[in-house]
């Protein structure tokens, strides 16, 4: 039996990929306990001049750039490595399965608190508003914008939450694949056929309302985009 | 005349008149989408109000649960704030009558200019707060055609 040696170096090979496969949940709990870590330590220490604190707030970075770089090359090793090693294993579906419910759940969690974080932030946002001190109306402003994120958070785990769902159903029971979802949704009509005249005046209005509050609409252009890749690719850079 | 391009897409307007009226009004150029609207044919007509209206479907899906109500709520309450802030336009009723329908929760409503209105409305906003990129809207679009196509003709 000439290939038993070779069938061994597979299957030590595959347990091998496999143990480097483990350590993927451990490397991303690592990296975000330094962006805890990062985080706090830079809330406390951001602009102190003591040559400890910016050493501690460096350092930190550098062991959080490190971690997620750490955490993408051996995501990037198994992912490649798995096909090509005689003895690597295909992902489970139970494995993305685990994988995305973790997600949802951590996504879930996050949107729970959004409504009672909004609340406060608007009761605090209103009373600096009405305050007469400038510095009270700057906070106010700034509250403002972050309250005008959150609401953004939230319409992005909700579409991102839904997206989700969708995909673990197609994948755990074949429910609603996409050429089915389509078929369904092109049946649904929440509003009857109208006349011409229904139409034109109903366009007419909803158009004039549109253009009154223009500033609310919120699109990104390829420029946004780029920019948005650009500053991330920059913030990477700087935590080198 | 000349018409200006939308914000959210480089690329050269649609050829087809409802979907560069609809990718218009989407971007907040009312003018060249009104300017589209009055060039409809009949034909052109009931495609515009079959693609908004599987636009609004779509969006509704990806951003509610069929059983949140109250998300459905808080919505409503957010398009009227930011669009209608005399509280004269939206009926919030029918804003959630409409989402509830869209959700397949609610049984079809008349075909009124009122009611045309507030789902155009919710539209505007639905695809708005998702700030597609230019990519994703043209994702979005693409979808939306593909229901308009899928969907039985009319009687």
């Amino acid at each position: 039996m000439t290939d038993a040696p070779v069938e061994r170096t597979d299957t030590a090979d595959g347990q091998a990929l496999q143990v480097a496969a483990d350590t993927i949940d451990v490397l991303r709990t690592v990296a975000l306990a330094m962006e805890t870590t990062v985080t706090h330590a830079e809330e406390q220490l951001d602009g102190t001049r003591h040559r400890d604190a910016r050493l501690a707030t460096d350092r930190y970075q550098a062991a959080l750039h490190e971690a997620w770089e750490a955490y993408g090359e051996v995501l990037d090793a198994v992912s490649a490595g798995r096909p090509q090693l005689p003895g690597g294993r295909p992902i489970a579906v139970a494995s993305i399965l685990y994988g995305l419910q973790t997600a949802r759940q951590h996504a879930a969690h996050a949107a729970a608190q959004l409504s009672d974080l909004r609340q406060r932030l608007t009761y605090a946002a209103d009373r600096l508003h009405r305050s007469e001190h400038p510095h009270a109306q700057t906070t106010a402003d700034r509250l403002a914008v972050a309250l005008g994120r959150l609401r953004d958070v939230e319409v992005s785990l909700s579409v991102g939450t839904g997206a989700v769902d969708r995909y673990v159903d197609a994948l755990d029971t074949g429910a609603d694949p996409p050429a089915a979802r389509t078929a369904r949704l092109a049946a649904v009509r929440p509003i009857a056929s109208p006349n011409g005249d229904a139409l034109a005046i109903g366009t007419r209005m909803a158009a004039t309302v549109v253009a009154a509050n223009r500033r609310h609409l919120r699109f990104r252009t390829r420029w946004q985009v780029f920019r948005q890749t650009l500053w991330n690719n920059v913030k990477r850079e700087i935590r080198l | 005349m000349t018409t200006k391009k939308p914000v959210t897409t480089n690329q050269p307007a649609p050829s087809n008149q409802p979907v560069a009226a609809l990718t218009y009004l989407m971007a907040g150029q009312v003018h060249a989408h009104d300017r589209w609207v009055q060039r409809f044919t009949e034909a052109d007509r009931q495609h515009y109000l079959d693609l908004l209206s599987a636009l609004f479907v779509l969006c509704a899906d990806r951003r509610f649960r069929r059983d949140d109500h109250g998300a459905v709520i808080r919505f409503v309450a957010s398009v009227r704030e930011r669009f209608d802030p005399d509280r004269t336009m939206v009926d919030p009723v029918i804003a959630e009558n409409l989402l509830l329908a869209a959700l397949g929760r609610h049984e079809t409503l008349p075909a009124t200019a009122e009611n045309i209105t507030v789902q155009t409305l919710l539209t505007v906003a639905l695809v708005s707060d998702e700030q597609p990129s230019p990519a994703g809207y043209d994702a979005l679009l693409r979808e939306v055609d593909a229901m308009v196509t899928t969907a039985s003709p009319p009687g």
